[in-house]
């Protein structure tokens, strides 16, 4: 677990954060915790629908979903926001918070669009985690036609074997496991964050 | 096959966090906790009406449930797991986990084993109560080794 600078500051004061839960006891925990952290507009959604409503009509800096909906499938919702090529919230980050995840299911997650997977329970210190490493988020979105969101690639290692890449710079198919290039340094635990006003 | 195309975004969030004024993350993380602390009685409420619910559910659907009644109970553990585990009863949170993967698995399977989500059940109530020790650890491996059995035979 990361530990955090002390003297390290986050403003969130401005942020508008969606929260997608329609589970009360556990959307009122997200919702307490980001609160905590300083957010002051914060929409909260029970429905899938209700989500699109407020993202076709305000600007979004954050969306936390929970992936374990009753109603309807939060990936479907996802993959809504990332095709429905609404600017900002198209690209805006959104952390997947999953539970257990169904069988058959855990691919869909991974490839519904969002910027990050955060397992419950949820706790401050995971999410004020995850919140910060989307802040320093630099992957470009990727739009291969089955998908589009975050490239899933988060070091440069080619194709997944026996798979033809689809990028320029990818090595011919066979080839991938000789073109693997050095990742990038892992991030570093001290958030340089903002100063007091 | 479509060929991939590289979009570039502006990170508002980034550059929002990193802004004059806000708080301390030290600070943020307290704040957090303390509104955790406010909303702790409530939600333990909910989840043992939700324990309550379970059993009752299970009760019902005996050794044949319905469809509805087999994704209520995977539904309302998953539920339990999302609120246990943040309020210090991390072990109730990984034995619902459980249930919840013992439920998908019997679903799959299309076998239902109404002994073993009991005795998960049971454990529930155990581990509603506060408290450390091996004892409780065994419980989780107990459910895991219980729910791999189970739900090898049923698939």
């Amino acid at each position: 677990m990361a530990k955090f600078d002390p003297k390290a500051w986050i403003n969130l004061e401005k942020a508008k954060v969606l929260l997608l839960d329609d589970h009360a006891e556990g959307g009122n925990i997200l919702a307490q915790i980001v609160m905590g952290f300083g957010v002051r507009r914060f929409m909260r959604c029970g429905s899938v629908a209700e989500a699109q409503e407020v993202v076709n009509h305000t600007e979004l800096h954050l969306l936390l979903v929970n992936a374990n909906l009753r109603e309807s499938p939060a990936f479907e919702f996802i993959d809504w926001l990332r095709r429905a090529n609404l600017q900002p919230n198209s690209f805006t980050p959104v952390i997947l918070i999953t539970g257990h995840t169904q069988r058959g299911a855990v691919e869909r997650a991974r490839d519904c669009g969002s910027n990050i997977v955060l397992a419950k329970p949820v706790s401050p210190q995971s999410l004020l985690e995850r919140i910060i490493w989307i802040a320093r988020e630099k992957r470009p979105f990727v739009n291969c036609g089955s998908y589009m969101g975050p490239d899933r690639r988060f070091h440069d290692t080619g194709p997944p074997a026996g798979v033809q890449g689809r990028r320029h710079n990818d090595p011919p198919e066979g080839a991938a496991d000789e073109a693997v290039s050095e990742p990038p340094p892992e991030p570093a635990e001290k958030f340089e964050g903002g100063e007091a006003a | 096959m479509t060929a991939a195309t590289f979009i570039a975004w502006e990170n508002r969030l980034g550059k929002m966090v990193k802004a004059p004024g806000g708080v301390k993350l030290t600070d943020a993380l307290d704040q957090a906790g303390k509104n955790l602390d406010s909303i702790q009685d409530a939600c333990m409420e909910a989840m043992d009406a939700q324990l309550d619910e379970l059993e009752r559910l299970c009760a019902e659907g005996g050794r044949q449930p319905t469809e509805e009644i087999k994704n209520r109970i995977y539904d309302v553990a998953n539920e339990v797991l999302a609120v246990a585990g943040a309020f210090t009863l991390s072990e109730l949170g990984q034995a619902a986990f459980c249930l919840c993967e013992l439920v998908d698995r019997l679903r799959a399977g299309g076998k239902w084993n109404q002994a073993a989500v009991e005795v998960h059940l049971s454990a529930f109530r155990l581990l509603r109560q506060p408290g450390e020790g091996a004892d409780r650890s065994s419980v989780i491996a107990g459910l895991k080794g219980l729910t791999d059995r189970v739900a090898v035979i049923a698939e």
